[in-house]
């Protein structure tokens, strides 16, 4: 009878503890022992068949004709093959040479933590700090201290433990005095390996300092409590800045996910950049953005002019003591005080209430509805090539009206005083014209879309919103 | 039934060469790191070194048409 080795029994349960393992352990480096000591399941494996057959001949049983049959070679082939695809990727050995090291750093290292030991520099004469971490975080605080104070977290991907910790020793984290400023730097150009640092620097800073961070790829930048300036540049980070006693200035931010600015007491300046979201709250001085914004805008508490200039808009208003939301789709805004002007030349609607002061609103594409605070009210203008147009007055206010459509319905809901004119031919607009009392100017138009003129109930303006059905909004779209 | 010298090292050729496939893994892994590119023709002198072995092995089988 042909004995049966032990080996192909005790290979399985082998493999079978591993992925149990993994699967009960995950946490353990499995990977990595697998691919450090698979060649040993190969000596075990010829030690146990070597030794039964020696036990064999010696009690003089049948050897086997061969030790290893083709079967059992096959699957040495394939734990070969394997074992070595994963220690090519796990292990630095020689093969390393003929892949690039991030790559692989980037697809099968590991993330190892490193602690930045504290460092204390004696702020002197100094007046401002200045940070440097290109990929990474920053925290920049002001509190009641004398020091400039460093600490945080390093986060190294490496293959192996040893190459985290020369990375770590190749770029240490060096707060110093330079002229009249604290300089903190992450080194990471110091680097010479394929190991890849993100650097979460905590940096407390007295509260009379100015700040500057340059950044490359940061996963978040943010600046509280100091009375001094701001400066932030990078190439893509999001930017989180709140208790500012003076200027801010993002200049030099290219992309970001986020801008955060909440109670800053000097202008706030968002330059040249292209990103998503942006939230100012409560700003003391003027507010200028210049770029390409797709995300949501929300400006509250705004105390001096906002400029807004993008590639699809251009917006200016004199003070927001309440709030704007916009989108790519809409503008909305509650409780601004003008002259307000805002151009869009892509589909937009626009809904302002509560305003105060002078309108302009010139659109390509889109719906506007205007409430003005009441009376007296001054000179409002808006205008757009395809949608409906809609102003809500002050029961008490006087003006000199013109509404007016080129294709669409004229609605006079505002009652006597008022003269509406319908153009009766197919696809006619209509206008509604008058004067109450002795006024500004009111001019409101629409070229493709219906005109409607309000008397003031009190009602939100969104309840005024409610949309007819679809053949009142564009009729001669419909007809077509 | 007794088992020749030569068929004994026919059997173990195979449980050798893994464990010696396996040693010059661990040699690249551990220690002195010697690539498996350049162990390699290891594995060939040790096959030859135990065919030739089974070779000069004294053959002491039952002649052929016996109890086999």
């Amino acid at each position: 009878m042909r004995r049966r080795s032990l080996a192909g029994p005790l290979v399985l349960i082998l493999i079978g503890v591993w992925f149990l393992m993994s699967t009960l352990r995950p946490e353990l480096p499995l990977l990595d022992l697998a691919a450090r000591f698979w060649p040993f399941v190969l000596i075990g494996w010829g030690t146990l068949r070597l030794l039964e057959i020696l036990v064999w001949a010696v009690r003089d049983q049948t050897v086997p004709r061969c030790g290893v049959s083709g079967g059992e070679w096959t699957l040495v082939v394939f734990l070969c093959l394997i074992g070595s695809g994963l220690a090519w990727a796990h292990l630095d050995h020689p093969w390393s040479r003929f892949v690039t090291g991030a790559d692989r750093v980037e697809i099968f290292g590991r993330s190892f933590d490193y602690s930045i030991p504290e460092q204390k520099v004696a702020a002197g004469k100094a007046v401002r700090v200045l940070v440097e971490n290109l990929h990474g975080t920053v925290r920049v605080t002001g509190a009641d201290v004398q020091e400039v104070r460093v600490g945080g977290r390093k986060a190294i991907r490496a293959l192996q433990d040893k190459d985290a910790g020369e990375a770590d020793r190749q770029t240490p984290v060096e707060a110093a005095v330079s002229g009249d400023g604290v300089v903190v730097r992450t080194n990471e150009d110091r680097l010479t390996g394929p190991q890849r640092i993100t650097t979460a620097v905590e940096v407390t800073v007295p509260r009379g300092f100015s700040v500057q961070v340059r950044g490359r790829n940061n996963d978040s930048i943010e600046v509280s409590g100091v009375n001094g300036s701001v400066e932030v540049g990078a190439d893509d980070a999001s930017v989180r800045l709140e208790n500012i006693g003076g200027n801010v200035r993002l200049g030099e931010l290219r992309k970001s996910d986020l801008i955060r600015a909440a109670n800053v007491k000097g202008t706030v300046e968002i330059q040249g950049g292209h990103g998503r979201d942006i939230e100012l709250d409560t700003i003391a001085g003027e507010v200028t953005i210049d770029g390409s914004y797709s995300g949501d805008l929300e400006m509250k508490n705004l105390a001096k002019p906002l400029h807004m200039q993008g590639p699809n808009a251009d917006l200016r208003v004199e003070k927001v003591p309440g709030e704007i939301h916009m989108d790519l789709g809409k503008f909305e805004g509650t409780n601004l005080v003008g002259p307000i002007r805002l151009a869009s030349s892509r589909a937009r609607d626009v809904e302002i209430e509560k305003f105060t002061q002078s309108l302009e609103v010139t659109l390509d594409r889109g719906d506007i509805a205007l409430r003005p605070l009441d009376a007296p009210l001054s000179k409002i203008q808006a205008h757009t090539r395809n949608g409906q147009v809609e102003i809500t007055l002050p029961a008490k206010a006087t003006f000199e009206l013109r509404a007016a459509t080129s294709h669409g319905d004229a609605n006079n809901e505002f009652g006597d005083g008022l003269k509406t004119v319908t153009d009766e031919r197919a696809h006619g607009g209509g206008s509604i014209t008058g004067s109450v009392g002795q006024g500004p100017s009111i001019v409101v138009e629409t070229d493709r879309g219906s005109v409607t003129v309000r008397r003031d109930s009190g009602a939100p303006l969104a309840a005024h919103n409610e949309k007819p059905a679809p053949e009142h909004l564009h009729p001669e779209i419909e007809k077509h | 039934m007794r088992t020749s010298s030569g068929d004994l090292i026919r059997a173990v050729r195979g449980p050798i060469l893994l464990i010696v496939l396996g040693l010059l893994f661990v040699a690249e892994y551990f220690g002195s790191q010697v690539p498996f590119y350049k162990t390699w023709p290891v594995l060939l002198i040790v096959y030859g070194v135990l065919k030739l072995a089974e070779h000069l092995a004294p053959d002491n089988r039952t002649p052929a048409g016996g109890s086999l």
